[in-house]
């Protein structure tokens, strides 16, 4: 039988893995949003055009979802932080339970800030003019995929404690950075070529560097799953 | 582990009550003025492996050992070793103070008394140095001839380490030496522990994890006889390699 302690360690290794679910749901959605211009998807995670998004959608609807997500994003994160610091105080964890629970902050804390990139994608849906994209966004779509797949292997690793997951971070976080210079290097053709471009090339420089972040966060997750699982530090990147 | 001094050592300890075996081939090194402590659940033999380092087992009867123990470097089992010179140079304290029914002053100045002191001024010297190195000569240098046992708990214990210290040991052993006090004393007793390791070495037994983690450098787990896990402080308690010590100090035990 476990104890009650060990009972609220495990609920709450649970707890962190929901919200970082929330928070990479959340990241997906703003990319969707951004992909299909979809500004009231945008307002549903960011909020600030409600003005906006209540004219063109059916008013009864938003007053519903009127908390945006990130609302939600940023006093769940508060939540979970005040939890691993009572189970610190008042159980004095040491080795693995130790490590668990330094883990899951450091979780929390990273998903709050995939979280937030997922705010500050939408508000480069803001940004845009309706309508369509142009030159198929760069490579973004695929930039976001491999940020997104990283980050959905960390947090299975952390549910599922299976290190394997974890290989390849390295070479798939190159990629990513290959990808972001590779975009970089696209939208500032584009731009000169024709300044109408502007407009989007500079929204699609902004996601290209938060998208690298996300990886970057992905990475320093793996890091700190794996230090929780052996007691090894790695150096993943 | 660094190249360095060793205060204690051990090599292939067993040791047996009668037919029960208490130590089974314990090899232990135990650093200079490092506070060392010793952990794992009752019975695990950790407050016997503390009393053969100052040869307290030889009061028991049908005790018998194998293996060496070793003071600095020099073998301390056999019947050769001056066991009143030893326990000279390694003091114990107890878990439950014990101050002899006399003055605070008589208390510390007891043993070099016995050692053949008669100087008064040197033995107030000696006094007053005790005890302030157990942290315990400003709470009562004006009531130094009262009764120690009018001092509350965690007073008498220090004046219990004063008393260990006044006979010039190098090491001192403790054995649950706040097991019987409050919190404010006990924290007293700890600062106390990190304050003397810059003079002595201390082995320290303590049921309590969390005090083992904070006053020692180095930590032993037992189990069973065994010394499963020795290493540094923070590796046992932030990523230990036994599964049995990580089973012990989070509480999955059994």
């Amino acid at each position: 039988m476990k104890d009650h302690y060990h009972k609220e360690l495990d609920a709450y290794q649970i707890s962190v893995g929901e919200y970082s679910l929330f928070a990479l749901t959340m990241l997906r959605d703003a990319f969707d949003a951004f992909s299909s211009l979809d500004r009231e998807l945008a307002c549903e995670i960011a909020g600030g055009m409600e003005n906006v998004c209540i004219q063109t959608g059916e008013p009864a609807m938003h007053q519903e979802i009127h908390v945006p997500r990130k609302v939600f994003l940023s006093m769940r994160s508060d939540q979970l932080e005040e939890q691993g610091l009572r189970l610190i105080a008042l159980h004095q964890p040491v080795a693995s339970d130790l490590r668990t629970i330094a883990c899951c902050m450091n979780l929390i804390t990273s998903a709050e800030r995939i979280g937030r990139y997922g705010k500050d994608i939408c508000h480069c849906t803001y940004k845009l003019p309706e309508g369509i994209h142009i030159r198929g966004m760069a490579r973004l779509p695929e930039m976001a995929e491999g940020a997104l797949s990283m980050l959905e292997d960390a947090l299975h690793a952390f549910q599922t404690r299976d290190l394997s997951i974890l290989e390849g971070f390295s070479r798939r976080d190159d990629v990513i950075d290959e990808l972001r210079y590779l975009i970089y290097e696209d939208c500032i053709t584009i731009m000169e070529e024709d300044p109408r471009t502007i407009p989007y090339c500079a929204t699609y420089l902004l996601v290209d560097r938060y998208l690298e972040r996300c990886a970057d966060h992905a990475c320093k997750t793996a890091e700190k799953i794996h230090y929780m699982i052996t007691g090894e530090r790695v150096d993943i990147r | 582990m660094i190249q360095q001094d060793y205060a204690l050592e051990t090599k292939a300890l067993n040791l047996y009550y009668g037919s029960a075996q208490a130590l089974i081939d314990v090899d232990i090194k135990i650093p200079k003025n490092q506070v060392t402590a010793l952990i794992g659940p009752s019975g695990c033999g950790k407050s016997t492996l503390l009393r053969c380092f100052n040869r307290m087992n030889d009061l028991i009867p049908n005790c018998t050992l194998s293996g060496s123990i070793l003071y600095h470097g020099e073998e301390i089992t056999g019947r050769s070793t001056d066991v009143v010179e030893l326990r000279k140079r390694i003091g114990m304290v107890f878990q439950q103070p014990n101050p002899f029914p006399k003055s605070i002053y008589e208390n510390v100045i007891y043993g070099p008394k016995v050692h053949g002191v008669k100087d008064r001024k040197q033995l107030d010297e000696i006094a007053e140095r005790s005890l302030k190195g157990a942290a315990i000569l400003d709470e009562v240098k004006d009531r130094i001839h009262d009764a120690a046992r009018g001092l509350s708990g965690g007073q008498q214990q220090r004046l219990c380490i004063a008393r260990t210290l006044s006979v010039g040991p190098d090491i001192i052993l403790m054995d649950e030496p706040c097991s019987a006090l409050d919190p404010i004393a006990t924290a007293k007793i700890e600062n106390l522990i990190t304050e003397l390791k810059e003079e002595y070495t201390v082995v320290i037994v303590t049921h309590n994890m969390q005090q083992a983690a904070r006053v020692s450098d180095y930590t032993g787990f037992m189990y069973m006889g065994r010394l499963i896990e020795f290493d540094s402080t923070s590796v046992i308690f932030e990523r230990p390699k036994e599964e049995l010590t990580e089973n012990y100090i989070t509480g999955r035990f059994g």
